[in-house]
């Protein structure tokens, strides 16, 4: 039997930009204060919801961002503890509880601001716990990324982002088998990778 | 970012401080053999090279502040396989262990060819790996040859004059020393033209973005103006001082008088400040 590959398959066309994908994941995931582990960015600029064109034929494209559990992940080789590594599953994993803090898997990976570096102790707006039960807690002085919501892909559950989005833009699976969604989808689409060229091979597809 | 990476600029400036230092004056100690002097060379080259130890063991500790949870700093060999980082750390603590075993011989008159050799190959592995660490990133203004000329070259710029200072103060003055330290000295000159061509390369390429890109957001590639200008600056006036330093080492060593000390120190604090803008500058271009 073949190896799983997890990845996950955005549909460019479908997503509308409503962030519910990185609201999901903040509160799934309980991240602290100003912690995003998925972003939205616009092709028209810096600015949220941004649009491009030439007015008056203007058009808002979203694209998020988070980590792109790369096939050959630059982060698992920068990291000298072994708290960045790859699963047999193909979604790269952050151990806090061996994490130095060194912050050389942000220097060495190609996607900027992917991952967050709690320099304090974590702080939440609320003063309870969000999210689910069996994320780990964050921990002071370590840095911490998306890790495809690896407690509920364990127990037969889609990632956050996946189940919350309204628009059904995003798709989660094993691409090693041809029975998944995201194999047929990958398949019958035409779809990149973000910076493709950097050679890591990416496990976040996007439909174009 | 300078404030944030400032343990890591200190640390980048004395481990190849070290290396220089042990490294010139281990090749002093074995170039030269003037019997009239060898007193006084065996005095200022076991000096010197007895303060690389101290020097490299300041250099790791306040790396230490650098890291998160510095209680976890043992995990950073685990990965020499792959890992620049663990490749250094694990070099640097080689370089200090080897420099022990080296400076316990030599406290019982054991004169140890060899020990010296991998002391100084781990030296020089040291700071190729911190090299590589940023190099193999492929950041812009991180990925070119002017990362290793900025941290080999630092061994040669710090060492030599360092190692100039030392023989000064140890009151090593025959000629055969004089032209050795002019020797190594101009060789710094070497370094710093070189990095004088590869900043006006690098400070063309270096642009801020004038179309916005959606790959240069995701790849945090693109610098902005502000920075690009900063970066020049420090990178500018770090040169300047560090060839000041040299300029004046060279000067003094070059003239017939007797050599002073005291302008050889000033040459090393110009150097020292020269190399401290340079790495500011260098970490300037890393993420934020």
């Amino acid at each position: 039997m073949a190896k799983k590959r997890y990845v996950m398959v955005v549909d460019m066309k479908r997503c509308i930009g409503c962030h519910t994908c990185a609201i999901a994941c903040k509160s799934g995931n309980n991240l602290p204060n100003e912690v995003w582990w998925n972003r939205v960015l616009t092709f028209g600029g810096k600015d949220m919801d941004t649009p491009h064109g030439k007015f008056p034929n203007l058009q808002k494209q979203y694209l998020t961002l988070g980590c792109q559990h790369c096939d050959d992940p630059a982060c698992v080789k920068a990291c000298p503890a072994g708290a960045t590594y790859k699963r047999e599953d193909g979604v790269v994993m952050q151990d806090y509880d061996k994490c130095l803090g060194c912050r050389l898997c942000i220097m060495a990976c190609p996607y900027d601001s992917v991952r967050s570096y709690n320099e304090d102790n974590p702080e939440y707006y609320l003063d309870f716990t969000v999210g689910d039960k069996m994320v780990k807690p964050q921990q002071k002085g370590t840095v911490s990324k998306c890790n495809f919501c690896v407690d509920r892909i364990d127990n037969g559950l889609s990632p956050n982002c996946v189940d919350v989005c309204p628009a059904k833009a995003r798709f989660f699976g094993d691409i090693e088998d041809p029975e998944s969604e995201v194999y047929k989808l990958l398949n019958a689409n035409k779809h990149t990778q973000l910076l493709a060229d950097k050679g890591t091979n990416p496990s976040v597809y996007f439909l174009i | 970012m300078i404030r944030k990476e400032m343990s890591l600029i200190i640390n980048s400036i004395l481990v190849p401080l070290a290396a220089g230092l042990f490294i010139f004056l281990s090749v002093f100690r074995a170039l030269l053999s003037d019997p009239v002097d060898v007193h006084s060379i065996r005095y200022f080259t076991g000096a010197g090279m007895a303060l690389a130890g101290p020097v490299v063991l300041l250099g790791i500790i306040i790396s230490l502040f650098h890291l998160g949870n510095p209680f976890r700093a043992y995990r950073s060999v685990k990965k020499i396989d792959t890992s620049w980082l663990s490749r250094e750390v694990f070099f640097t603590g080689s370089f200090f262990g080897l420099w022990l075993l080296y400076f316990i011989m030599e406290l019982k008159g054991i004169e140890n060819f060899y020990m010296i050799c991998l002391t100084v190959l781990a030296g020089l592995l040291s700071v190729v790996s911190m090299a590589n660490i940023y190099h193999s990133t492929g950041k812009p203004g991180w990925s070119g040859f002017n990362t290793y000329f900025g941290f080999l070259g630092s061994i040669i710029i710090l060492g030599s004059v360092a190692s100039s200072v030392i023989a000064v103060y140890g009151g090593s003055e025959s000629g055969e020393v004089r032209v050795l330290l002019m020797f190594s000295v101009s060789s710094a000159v070497f370094v710093l033209a070189v990095r004088f061509i590869q900043q006006v390369v690098l400070f063309k390429k270096l642009k801020p973005d004038e179309e916005w890109s959606i790959d240069s957001l995701v790849s945090g590639s693109s610098l902005n103006k502000e920075t690009i200008s900063r970066y020049k600056t420090y990178i500018s006036s770090g040169w300047i001082l560090s060839s000041l330093g040299i300029v004046c080492a060279i000067f003094f060593l070059a003239s017939s008088g007797v050599m002073h000390f005291v302008v050889l120190a000033v040459s090393f604090a110009f150097v020292v400040a020269g190399e401290f803008l340079e790495r500011c500058g260098f970490y300037i271009l890393g993420p934020e």
